[in-house]
């Protein structure tokens, strides 16, 4: 058992130098809004998602405006939406939240 | 006035030959217009025939259908006590969900899900197995082809504002909670926690929403009944009574909560209390009741702590994609005078610690690996009766638990397949082993198991 506890931390140690390719998950999305915006907007995820149909969403992110789209559903979120780290990294997961949850999604939430 | 006029046809005749043309251009727009209006009229009407159309049909569909099926191979060995070994080297299984939703209104939805659970080839399960089709684990052993009612329930928002409260009734699949979700290869756990809850349950509910004032909390209040003790049947004089049974109902009271959640940090709790529990009274043995087992024993109690971390460091991507958890877990048995419970007329606690660590595999998108380890002392006795491994409870195991498991999600997440090992080392017998007897292990007992399983499943 001690020499499968070294191979097993010496593999993800291994592991964790490879970069990620990871693509965009709703569940992920869900997450960072909750930390990042949900005190910020002063209202959960599942209302942030619901202030624009799928549509809406979809044809901001087609046009490189999902930050601004997305500021107009939380205004106090500006500076997180014009932020590298949303651009670059947290964008995908949002919309796949946010298209997830839309308005007409037709989506109930579990309780 | 004659020349003022002359002058007058004149220009117009002038103007109109220099903007003949664009005249003539804007006829023939105007006219091509006119021609897209009255095609763009008859779409309209046909297109309103059809939603006419789709809404009558449509009109008293009101359940959203979802679709959880996957096949597994698991592959089963347990060493005895006594040295033997015995094995399933290879056990295919069927498992259906269909998952119904329905939202009569912003506030009142209803959830339910229908499960067939079966294993290749038939039924050849023991058929003295009494334990087979009990209402706690139907739909969650492996057994034949036929439908379970695995969930029912409504949930109804009675208020919003700062603490929003709903109700709720029915039958929950209280399976697959907080933290067994990674094992299961599922996204989002069931509740409530499974450290010490595993078992398909009907009762009712209160939650109280931001309970704490902190971030994501909740409260949940439940109480239920896992055992009702009727032995007259419906043609009786005295239909659904007990008459002359020793045995009484079960009920049972769970308050789980969620302390604090901010989207990396889950922290979660659990207290439960189990009333006229099961366990053994000498005075009621007999043939058929060799170990003289009843409910009404006594009470138990059972409790843990869990917290779960994603997204361990949102710079490093290996990490901001890996998710680490821990648990501790308790539970206590107060045998009443004159019964036993796990085999002891005293109270007798028992402990347990749970912990995972579930990181991206390097290799796919979305892949990802998951390591756990548990440990349960003598008397730990969660209430995880519903399968959480075929080769029985690993929560429940008393002594080491290892795990490895590999899920591996395709085409967008509606198709997924896991390879999993699970090895138990057992100190003493399993929880849900002949669950009111003495811990120690018999000959006949296993000393260790192991299983590994593949499934491929599909999800829409």
């Amino acid at each position: 058992m001690n020499t499968f506890k070294r191979v097993t931390v010496a593999a993800i140690l291994g592991l964790s130098l490879l970069g990620t390719s990871l693509s965009a998950d709703a569940d992920k999305g869900k997450r960072i809004y909750q930390k990042k915006l949900q005190e910020v907007c002063g209202f959960n995820g599942g209302i942030f998602a619901a202030k624009n149909d799928q549509a809406t969403w979809e044809e901001a992110k087609d046009n490189g405006e999902l930050g601004a789209v997305m500021t107009e559903a939380c205004p106090a979120g500006e500076t997180f939406f014009n932020s590298n780290k949303f651009n670059n990294k947290f964008s995908s997961h949002l919309y796949d939240f946010v298209n997830k949850f839309a308005s007409d999604s037709g989506n109930i939430p579990s309780c | 006035m004659k020349r003022t006029l002359q002058s007058l046809a004149v220009i117009t005749a002038i103007f109109s030959n220099l903007y003949a043309d664009d005249i003539t251009d804007m006829k023939a727009q105007i006219d091509e217009l006119t021609k897209k209006i009255v095609t763009l009229e008859k779409k309209q009407k046909r297109t309103n025939k059809s939603l006419t159309r789709v809404k009558k049909h449509d009109a008293n569909d009101n359940i959203k259908w979802s679709i959880d099926f996957r096949t597994a191979f698991d592959s089963l060995e347990y060493k005895l006590k006594n040295g033997d070994s015995v094995s399933n080297p290879s056990l295919f299984t069927n498992r259906l969900w269909l998952g119904m939703g329905a939202e009569a209104t912003a506030d009142l939805t209803f959830m339910g899900q229908i499960a067939v659970y079966s294993t290749w080839g038939g039924n050849n399960l023991p058929a003295n197995d009494s334990f087979q089709n009990v209402n706690w684990r139907a739909s969650s052993k492996a057994d034949d082809i036929s439908l379970k009612l695995r969930q029912a329930y409504f949930v109804y928002k009675l208020t919003h504002g700062d603490f929003p409260i709903s109700f709720s009734a029915g039958r929950r699949a209280a399976t697959d909670g907080f933290l067994a979700n990674h094992r299961e290869g599922n996204k989002k756990p069931g509740s409530p926690l499974a450290h010490i809850t595993n078992m398909e349950v009907d009762g009712a509910m209160i939650r109280i929403g931001n309970a704490f004032g902190l971030s994501g909390s909740y409260i949940k209040f439940v109480a239920g009944r896992s055992y009702t003790n009727i032995n007259q049947p419906s043609y009786s004089g005295t239909p659904y009574t007990d008459i002359g049974a020793t045995d009484e109902n079960v009920n049972f009271f769970v308050v789980p909560m969620a302390i604090y959640n901010d989207g990396q940090y889950n922290l979660m709790a659990q207290y439960t209390a189990i009333f006229d529990f099961m366990g053994t009274n000498q005075d009621l043995v007999s043939v058929q009741n060799p170990n003289g087992a009843t409910t009404g024993a006594g009470l138990k109690h059972m409790a843990a702590l869990s917290l779960q971390v994603d997204s361990l460091n949102e710079d490093i991507d290996f990490l901001d994609n890996s998710t680490l958890f821990a648990s501790v877990a308790a539970t206590l048995t107060d045998p009443k005078s004159g019964y036993k419970m796990l085999g002891s007329s005293t109270r007798q606690k028992g402990y347990s610690f749970w912990a995972g660590y579930i990181f991206p595999d390097m290799m796919s998108d979305n892949g990802r690996i998951g390591l756990e380890y548990n440990y349960g002392s003598k008397y730990w006795a969660p209430m995880t009766w519903a399968e959480d491994t075929m080769s029985s409870s690993k929560i429940a195991t008393r002594g080491s638990a290892y795990e490895a498991y590999w899920n591996l999600p395709l085409e967008k997440g509606h198709f997924s397949t896991q390879i999993r090992y699970t090895y138990m080392d057992y100190k003493y017998k399993s929880n849900i082993e002949e669950f009111w007897a003495a811990p120690e292990l018999q000959d006949q007992d296993a000393k260790s198991a192991q299983d590994v399983r593949v499934y491929v499943r599909y999800t829409y």
